[in-house]
């Protein structure tokens, strides 16, 4: 493995892009970066996260390459434990070895924090971890994004942004009672998707982003402002903390994708996007 | 707070070379009115789960008042700023000037205290 084509600078880019921090740090309580602790609230139960910092003991510090490229492309902790997919492994499954050291990297750079893990709260069946690796066989596809060669290379690098890195698809896809992602309804939002906030529809349907032009989709994505002037809240507004760190070039890659894709109606309740 | 996403509208479009200098300028100079009165538009007991279908607010708002009052003191610092830039005329610093004040106010503030309507 070679592990010295991204310095870290890039990798604070992509760690910024991934939302690592959104989960690992629990920003609402002002917890220490990286030290975990946050809360994530979904219908299963209640997942804190645990500490990424490079504390040796109590987070990642003992932790080889394979260790973590095992654990963000496999979900599978250094000592075989399949991981809850609350931590987005399906989507940095499709990240280069490259790019995911780059994070390591980055991670291993900043200060070290010595705070212990909170187990789950999670209701039962969903408690019991044996269950992940059914969900594994039935959910999650191994392995990196192959580029289409039928498709510009900026579209090639919207998809591997929207779906390996920035995992919008994570938030903004209906979920079937396993948790599953409904691939066939794949960006046309969630209710609940996260802390109980609905993520719309993206997909380019008339009443969802149908009526965004590339550039204000691009734009959204720096500096959080709708169309009809309105500004994005609560999970969203912390993805865009991550894209605006990301290079224009890169925004609008994004733009061209998500505006590529098959529109599908939305079916939330009175959820029609703001675009005007 | 519709207003201050009218306004903005207006400046966004003059921005991407689609809206009218005046429009732009009037809706600045309303932002730059309309912002120190947003400190009273969320008194205690306005928020989503007092007032489910009426309110967005979150009831974090009170228990972080410091933290609240300094988002609407950057809300009037940033609006005050751009309207200055857009009445010196200049698009990239507008844009500029814009996209700080959206960031630093608007999103920084409904990170973490705007909800959903519905009590979400
Ligand atoms: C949506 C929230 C979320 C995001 C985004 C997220 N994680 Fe996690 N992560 C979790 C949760 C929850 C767990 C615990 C899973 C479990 O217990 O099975 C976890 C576990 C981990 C672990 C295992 C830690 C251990 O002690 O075993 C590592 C390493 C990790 N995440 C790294 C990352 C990196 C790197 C990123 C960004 C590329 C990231 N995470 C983004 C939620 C998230
Ligand atoms: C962590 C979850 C999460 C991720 C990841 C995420 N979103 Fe969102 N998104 C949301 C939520 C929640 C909202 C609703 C925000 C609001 O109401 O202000 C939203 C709103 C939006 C909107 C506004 C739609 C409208 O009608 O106003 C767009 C556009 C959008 N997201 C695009 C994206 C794109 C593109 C990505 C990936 C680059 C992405 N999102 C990743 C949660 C997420
Ligand atoms: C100090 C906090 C704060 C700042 C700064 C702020 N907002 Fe808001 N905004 C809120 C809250 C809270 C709500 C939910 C209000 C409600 O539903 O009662 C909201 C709601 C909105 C709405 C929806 C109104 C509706 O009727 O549903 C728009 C549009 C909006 N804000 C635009 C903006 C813009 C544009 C800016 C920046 C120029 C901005 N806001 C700055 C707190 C803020």
């Amino acid at each position: 493995m070679i592990a010295t084509a991204t310095p870290a600078r890039d990798g604070a880019v992509l760690f910024a892009a991934a939302g690592c921090a959104n989960c690992h740090t629990d920003r609402p309580h002002h917890g220490a970066p990286l030290a975990g602790g946050r809360a994530l609230v979904t219908v299963f139960g209640t997942f804190f996260t645990p500490n990424i910092s490079p504390d040796p003991d109590f987070g990642i510090g003992r932790w080889s390459d394979g260790d973590f490229i095992r654990a963000l492309r496999r979900g599978i902790s250094p000592a075989g434990r399949d991981y809850y997919p609350s931590f987005p492994y399906p989507a940095f499954t499709e990240m280069s070895d490259d790019d995911i050291l780059a994070i390591k990297r980055y991670i291993f750079s900043v200060p070290a924090q010595r705070q212990p893990d909170r187990e789950h709260e999670l209701r039962f069946p969903y408690r019991i971890r044996a269950g992940i690796k059914v969900w594994k066989i039935l959910y999650l596809r191994e392995g990196t994004l192959d580029a289409d060669p039928d498709e510009s290379k900026e579209w090639n690098r919207g998809a591997y942004l929207v779906r390996a890195v920035v995992h919008c698809g994570e938030c903004h896809t209906p979920r079937d009672w396993l948790g599953g992602i409904e691939t066939a309804r794949r960006f046309a939002g969630a209710n609940a998707a996260v802390d109980g906030m609905k993520a719309p529809d993206i997909t380019p349907d008339p009443r969802a982003l149908g009526r965004w032009s590339v550039d204000d989709l691009a734009s959204y994505l720096d500096d959080g402002l709708t169309p009809s002037g309105d500004s994005a809240g609560g999970a969203m507004a912390e993805v865009i903390r991550g894209t605006s760190a990301l290079s224009a070039g890169d925004r609008r890659a994004i733009a061209v994708y998500m505006k590529a894709q098959t529109p599908i109606p939305p079916t939330l309740s009175h959820e029609v996007a703001k675009g005007d | 707070m519709d207003r201050l996403g009218d306004d903005i509208k207006a400046i966004k479009l003059y921005v991407a070379g689609q809206g009218a200098r005046e429009a732009a300028a009037a809706a600045a100079k309303d932002l730059e009115t309309t912002a120190p009165l947003v400190p009273g538009l969320f008194p205690p007991g306005s928020d989503s789960k007092a007032l489910p279908g009426k309110s967005a607010a979150k009831p974090e708002i009170w228990d972080n008042p410091d933290d609240f009052q300094q988002l609407e003191q950057a809300l009037t610092t940033g609006a005050a700023d751009l309207r200055k830039t857009v009445d010196a005329g200049d698009v990239a610093t507008i844009r500029d000037s814009m996209r700080s004040l959206a960031k630093n106010a608007c999103g920084a503030c409904h990170e973490n205290y705007r909800g959903r309507k519905d009590g979400d």
